[in-house]
């Protein structure tokens, strides 16, 4: 259910810039003070401008300060079937609880809470308790709480309480120091002009515009020149099929054996992104298992702070021994 | 061999493409490696007779950098597939996390075929390895060749599929099914990450 923090989504990884600097500072005071500042804090933005990153980097910072803050961070989505399964058990009150229990809620994606009249009620009702206990919630959505179709008004209301603030568009010299710094991080070497001419293409999703540092990065590795700012306006701009067939591309290295083609940079990228995604489901995957023991044994009135110092780490060695280790203390004691 | 090891936090799969000589294994992998930027790959050493055809084996080592914590590796290795080359093929098989049959969808090539994987499966028992359960895919190779020539993918998994897993048509010439066919095998080894995998 719960995904634990990507540890490349900080804030130093974060590319500050004139469109986000506002929910930058939000969120850092929010990760210095969690509870104390803007609860909850609510931010918004297009798919692609970082709301995701700017969340995990708020959950990391909170931890470096304090290691014992209980931090969770998950998805509206995750939210909802965590609920859901949680009924469906009869251990409504140890889902309540659960939550209860944490210092900082991170939840991603709020936008989803649309005409779930059921969640919105539960959210509120944790809102309410995290806030009188003086436990920070952030959320994150793609619009802003008003424009979340069929939100209960008071949601709206509490929301409004905190923060609301909202992550515009990079502009051009954000999208310039995005793409120095990512090139950078990936240890590739551009001329300047060869950034400035992808950051005039106008692409204002973060997102995109790295699939396009990552087309520049694939592209040079097979070549023997550098790009130079033509090229990569035009590789970028998806036009290198016809560059590649008619001027001196570069070629890789072992041609001609090895083809070359205008989609070379994202089918690795594509491969890449999906094993990832698969390596991400199996390797945490134990993690799912343990919460639901939690959530169990809660239920049925089981101190679990044996099974949750297991979540606390990033990798267990062997986690059903775990659970059947506390499965039979519980059944000896 | 240690397919995650928890302690250097570390994903090693080792897939191997296997089939019958000139097939296309070492294409399926120069077009892989044609397409991975520098960064990710290590160098690819491909020992061939003077006419190209495998000799020993082809070696590519893809570092695909830190997936949820774990830095993931994977090494894909062809083997010769001529007939007199079993010991290198039985070499290069141990410690397979998964197999990926590269069939030649010509049909002048179908014993070729049938004889390559059941040496395959005689390979991996010797091991004592049941190939039911190792995750193995099939591509269909040459698939661009005149379809007079060739076998259509169905007829081709009619003859070699009989388990009925994944199986993909290619064209590894110009890549296509070749990162189609990585994928395919690519998660069915990471399906069998969960607990109870081999831990170093």
């Amino acid at each position: 259910m719960t995904v634990t923090l990507n540890p490349l989504y900080r804030f130093d990884t974060f590319v500050v810039g004139a469109a986000n600097r506002l929910a930058v500072t939000a969120s850092k005071a929010v990760a210095e003070s969690p509870g104390t500042v803007y609860n909850p804090l609510f931010i918004y933005a297009r798919p692609g401008l970082g709301k995701t990153h700017l969340l995990m980097a708020i959950g990391h910072a909170a931890r470096a300060i304090n290691p014992r803050l209980v931090v969770e961070y998950l998805t509206l989505d995750e939210f909802v079937e965590a609920f859901h399964a949680a009924i469906a058990a009869g251990h409504g009150e140890a889902y309540r609880k659960r939550f209860l229990d944490v210092d900082l809620l991170l939840v991603d994606d709020v936008q989803f809470l649309t005409h779930r009249r059921e969640m919105q009620a539960e959210l509120l009702r944790l809102t309410d308790a995290l806030q009188t206990a003086n436990r920070q919630i952030v959320l994150t959505s793609d619009r802003p709480p008003a424009e979340i179709e069929a939100l209960d008004e008071r949601l709206i209301r509490r929301f409004a309480g905190g923060l609301i603030i909202d992550v515009a568009a990079p502009d051009y010299e954000t999208r310039v120091a995005i793409l120095r710094r990512k090139a950078e991080e990936r240890r590739a070497t551009f001329g300047e002009e060869v950034l400035e001419a992808v950051a005039t293409l106008g692409i204002d999703n973060v997102r995109e515009l790295l699939g396009a540092l990552n087309r520049l990065i694939a592209f040079q590795a097979v070549g023997d020149k550098p790009l130079t700012p033509e090229q990569a306006r035009m590789l970028v701009g998806g036009e290198v099929g016809e560059t590649t067939e008619t001027t001196e591309q570069p070629t890789a290295p072992t041609a001609p054996t090895v083809p070359s083609s205008p989609s070379a940079p994202s089918e690795f990228d594509d491969f890449l992104s999906e094993i990832a995604a698969s390596v991400a489901q199996q390797v945490d995957a134990w993690r799912g298992r343990v919460k639901a023991a939690i959530l169990r044994w809660q239920g049925e009135g089981f101190r679990t702070a044996q099974l949750e110092a297991l979540l606390e780490q990033e990798m267990v060695a062997d986690p059903e021994r775990a659970l059947r280790v506390f499965e039979e203390d519980v059944e000896r004691l | 061999m240690s397919l995650v090891n928890f302690t250097a936090r570390e994903i090693t799969c080792k897939i191997v493409y296997y089939g019958p000589g000139r097939s296309g294994k070492t294409t399926n992998l120069q077009y892989v490696y044609g397409r991975v930027p520098e960064s990710r790959r290590g160098r690819m050493v491909s020992l061939a007779t003077q006419t190209d055809r495998t000799l020993f084996f082809d070696f590519l080592p893809l570092e695909l950098g830190a997936i949820s914590g774990f830095t993931t590796k994977f090494q894909l290795y062809t083997v010769p597939g001529q007939s007199y080359y079993n010991a290198t093929r039985k070499l290069v098989l141990q410690g397979a996390d998964g197999v990926v049959f590269v069939g030649d969808s010509q049909a002048r090539r179908f014993d070729d075929n049938l004889e390559s994987l059941q040496n395959l499966q005689d390979n991996l028992l010797a091991q004592g390895v049941d190939i039911r359960q190792l995750p193995v895919v099939f591509q269909y190779n040459k698939q661009d060749l005149p379809s007079d020539l060739t076998l259509s993918h169905e007829e081709m998994d009619d003859a070699l599929n009989f388990r009925a897993v994944p199986s993909f048509a290619a064209d590894a010439l110009h890549g296509n099914g070749v990162f189609e066919t990585l994928r395919g095998i690519s998660e069915a080894v990471l399906k069998r990450l969960a607990v109870g995998s081999p831990v170093a």
